[in-house]
């Protein structure tokens, strides 16, 4: 069965979506089945299992980005992207 | 933001001499100093924050590609280098493959926007294969600068 979840995140990282969360955050997404995306709001989607990609979102704190997951593990797979958005890391 | 907004010219590199981790950051860091950057005792401490960094999870992020990058009070604008190793540097990169092609990133304390705003414009290059696989070809430091303002321009 194929689930689609959707959900509106602002980055409260002070130094933004910098690499090390975004790596944290592929690594993550790369373990589950379910195909994952991630834009600003209103922007391109971009692969969530890939940093080269994702290092495209040049996201400052404060900025509303959508995370989009869909497969079967989606469920599953949006909480546990979702707590590693949360976590703050405050250098480069 | 452009690469070459922030890319030092007279640092660039198409051969690096060293294929060690900590060997190449130092060579890059050295080229900046060449180039006029980082006049006092200021490369040690870079070096020493840029492996700091590489210690957390390393810049490597794949498909040959490496953006090792600190903060650093010595600096009040971003300032970057290219570099590019013939035969490879050993990174520790996501994919396990040797790394080719470097751009390293020295930012200021407080301006963590352009230093995300760096990392999307190397992203939007590096992403394309063919690029990377010109930047690996290039022969020298003009070909390299060439090749990363001509994409600016076509890309307007």
């Amino acid at each position: 069965m194929c689930q689609t979840q959707r959900r509106l995140f602002v980055v409260s990282n002070p130094s933004g979506l910098h690499m090390r969360p975004l790596q944290a955050f592929v690594e993550r997404a790369s373990r589950f089945q379910s195909n994952v995306q991630v834009g600003r709001k209103e922007g391109e989607m971009l692969n969530g299992k890939s940093l080269i990609h994702l290092l495209g979102l040049g996201a400052e704190q404060g900025t509303e980005i959508v995370v989009e997951v869909s497969g079967p593990d989606a469920d599953a797979a949006i909480e546990d992207l979702w707590d590693v958005l949360q976590k703050i890391y405050d250098d480069v | 933001m452009r690469m070459s907004d922030f890319v030092v010219r007279d640092s660039i590199t198409a051969n690096l001499t060293h294929a060690n981790k900590d060997a190449v950051i130092r060579e890059m860091v050295d080229n900046l100093r060449q180039a006029g950057y980082f006049p006092g005792s200021e490369p040690d401490d870079i070096v020493r924050q840029i492996m700091k960094r590489e210690h957390l999870g390393s810049t490597g992020i794949g498909r040959g590609v490496a953006i090792p990058h600190t903060k650093h009070t010595s600096v009040d604008k971003l300032v970057g280098t290219v570099a590019v190793s013939k035969g490879g540097v050993a990174f520790e990169s996501l994919d396990g493959e040797p790394v080719h092609v470097l751009v390293m990133l020295i930012s200021p304390q407080d301006r963590p926007g352009d230093h995300l705003r760096a990392l999307e414009n190397v992203s939007r290059r590096l992403k394309v294969d063919a690029f990377v696989q010109q930047l690996r070809s290039a022969q020298s430091r003009e070909e390299i600068w060439a090749l990363l303002t001509d994409q600016e321009q076509r890309q307007g």
